[in-house]
Formats: C-alpha cells, structure tokens, sequence
C-alpha cells in the first residue's frame, strides 16, 4: 500500500469513528479549549500506532484503546497545539449539545466525581460495550467488570438521587 | 435515575451532523504536546553534550598525546567516568520515555508497562550511581598504591580511616540529594501510575 493510501484508509477510519473520539474527549476533559487538543492528540497519537496495527482486533477497539490511554496519560495544558478550523473558523464541540440537556448534564456532572477507569468502564458501558469487549479494551477481567460495573451503577444512583 | 436510562440519551448527544470538516491529515503531522515528548527533547538535548564534551577533552589533551600526561591525570579519568555515567543515564531516560510513549495494548497492559519501565529506569539509575560513587574512592585509593598521578598522593598521609570518613562525607550526601532530586521527578508519575492501577481492583 503506498503512503497516500495508508492516509487516506486512516483519514477515512477516523472521520467514521470521529464520535467515539469526541466522547473519550468529553469525558476526561473538563473544558471545550482542552478537549480540542485531546482530541487532536489522540489522532496524532492513532496515525503514530496506525502502521502497527494488524487488524486482529477490531478497529474501534484499538482504538479506544489509545484514546483511553493517551487520554489517561494526560497533555500539558499550558501548552496549546495549533487548532485545526473547520472552514468556518469554529471547532466542533458536544459541550452546547450537552449543556442544553438538562438530563444529560446531570449525568456528566455525577461521572466526573468518578475516577479515571471507572469513567472509562461507564462510557464503554453506555456505547453499548459488551463486557468481552470491555475486557479487551480495559484489560479487566470480565467478572471483576461487572463487579465494578454494579458499584458504579450504584455510585451514581446515589450521587444523582442528590 | 438509573445508569441504563442515560444510554440512548448519551448515544443521541453525540449523533450530530458529520464533523468532517475537521482537517485529520493536518493534525497527523502536528508535533505531539504530551508530557512525555516535551521531556523526551530535553533528554535529547542533553544526549549532544557528551559527544561535545568528547571534542572538548580530545582538544584539549592532544598536544600532550604520547608523552604519558593523559593516561597519569587521574581527574581527567574521574571526569571522563562521571560524564560517561551521565551520559549513559541520559540514553536510559530516553528510550525509558519513547517507550512511554506507547499507547497501543489495553489499558492495564499499558499502565503495567509504564510502571515497569520507570521502576527499571529508576532501580539502574542508582545501580549506576553507586557504582560511580564507589568507583571514585576505588581509583583514588588505586593511585596511592599504582602512583598514577602524584597530585592526589596527598591522600596517602591521612589515616585510612580518616579518608574513608572523607570519601563517605561526600559521597554519601551526594546520593541523598541525587535520591531525593530523583524521588521528585519520578515518585508523583509512580504514584499517578499505582493510582491508576489501583483503580482497576
């Protein structure tokens, strides 16, 4: 395969899972400027383990794999990286979608109290994860996710009930 | 409310028009502004000063190449050795922090690696430093017997007892500080990193 076409093939994967990137964004950022450049960060940091990719998972659980990861291991927010516009000159961004959504910000406010892996065991949950696949992403051990599963359902019952 | 309830409204929130806008070929050749690459450039950095320190030392000692002076200057030796040390140090934290840099694997399998590439950086950078700071005593106690370079035999007056209390009075707070420079930069991510997997039990 020539270069252009590993870019482009990437370019493509990326524009079909651009959601699931936003979402990792949205969860572990707390502001629409640090979101921007997770999100970029996290496409730098996919093109870089694109090549090694082999295809034996599938390619949105590689993935989250390294959104999860690039977004655990953080960015320095004093440094900015040059945003990339959208010809219009505005950055996309859930914040408006879910601040307009009272339901939804009621939920978002009780994940944030979460800690890092379990806000990341709720998002795959509510993508409609199976557990198999939860296993596969977060290294956990199906059993011990569910487990962990029951105490967050409970967590945040508790915490909206508030 | 419970968890489930939120599924198909969290599904929803993000099923806005395609963003395909957003310029993915422009951000793939964007430079990287993590933690770790920002401190991988100033390791590689450090990585061009032995090379030049090696030109500086040739520079200096070649006009006395061949009349016996380098090989009898014990402090050019001490020098070469603790630079080398450093140097050594420096390539160690560098392919530690590319490695780092990994972000492929599940996130347990990455987390562990992580923590096992710094417990490794940081068990051989004071495996690396004992060593140096025996290894300079050893020389300084060779010379009195092998007579390397006279301007150390000085040394040979004192009680051997006194110089190994003079040899531990600099050594000894010289591997506190290093420790304590080292616990600095490297417990909080060893920390960070425990936390984290302390999280997935």
């Amino acid at each position: 395969m020539k270069p252009e076409d590993i870019h482009s093939a990437f370019t493509q994967l990326i524009r079909e899972h651009e959601r699931m990137i936003y979402k990792v964004c949205f969860m572990y950022a707390d502001n629409p400027t640090y979101r921007q450049d997770l999100y970029q960060e996290i496409v730098l940091q996919a093109w870089k383990g694109y090549k090694g990719f082999r295809g034996d998972a599938k390619f949105s659980t590689w993935l989250y794999q390294v959104a999860i990861n690039t977004a655990i291991a953080g960015l320095r927010k004093d440094k900015r990286l040059n945003i990339t516009h959208t010809p219009d000159g505005s950055l996309p961004d859930m914040a408006d979608n879910a601040a307009n959504n009272e339901q939804l910000e009621i939920l978002y406010t009780a994940i944030f109290t979460l800690n890092e892996i379990e806000k990341a065991i709720v998002m795959l949950y509510l993508d409609d994860k199976s557990y198999d696949e939860m296993q596969e992403i977060m290294g956990i051990p199906n059993g011990a996710l569910r487990v962990k599963m029951t105490r967050i359902k409970e967590k945040l019952r508790q915490i909206t009930k508030k | 409310m419970e968890l489930d309830d939120f599924k198909e409204l969290y599904n929803k929130s993000s099923e806005q028009p395609r963003l395909t806008n957003q310029n993915i070929k422009d951000m793939t050749t964007l430079e990287s502004q993590g933690p770790l690459v920002l401190l991988q450039k100033k390791i590689k950095f450090t990585l061009f000063l032995f090379p030049l320190s090696i030109v500086f030392f040739a520079k200096l000692f070649i006009p006395y190449l061949g009349a016996g002076e380098i090989e009898h200057n014990l402090t050019t030796w001490l020098v070469f050795i603790i630079l080398f040390t450093e140097y050594i140090v420096a390539i160690m934290n560098y392919f530690t922090i590319k490695n780092m840099q990994n972000t492929s694997g599940n996130v347990k399998a990455n987390l562990l690696n992580k923590l096992n590439l710094l417990k490794s950086r940081y068990k051989w950078y004071f495996i690396l430093h004992i060593g140096l700071f025996l290894l300079i005593p050893v020389l300084l106690e060779l010379n009195l017997h092998f007579h390397f370079d006279n301007r150390f035999e000085g040394l040979g007056n004192f009680n051997p007892l006194i110089r190994i209390a003079f040899y531990a009075a600099i050594f000894i707070p010289l591997y506190i500080f290093k420790k304590r420079s080292q616990q600095h930069n490297y417990m909080q991510h060893l920390n960070k990193l425990n936390g984290l997997l302390a999280q997935m039990h």
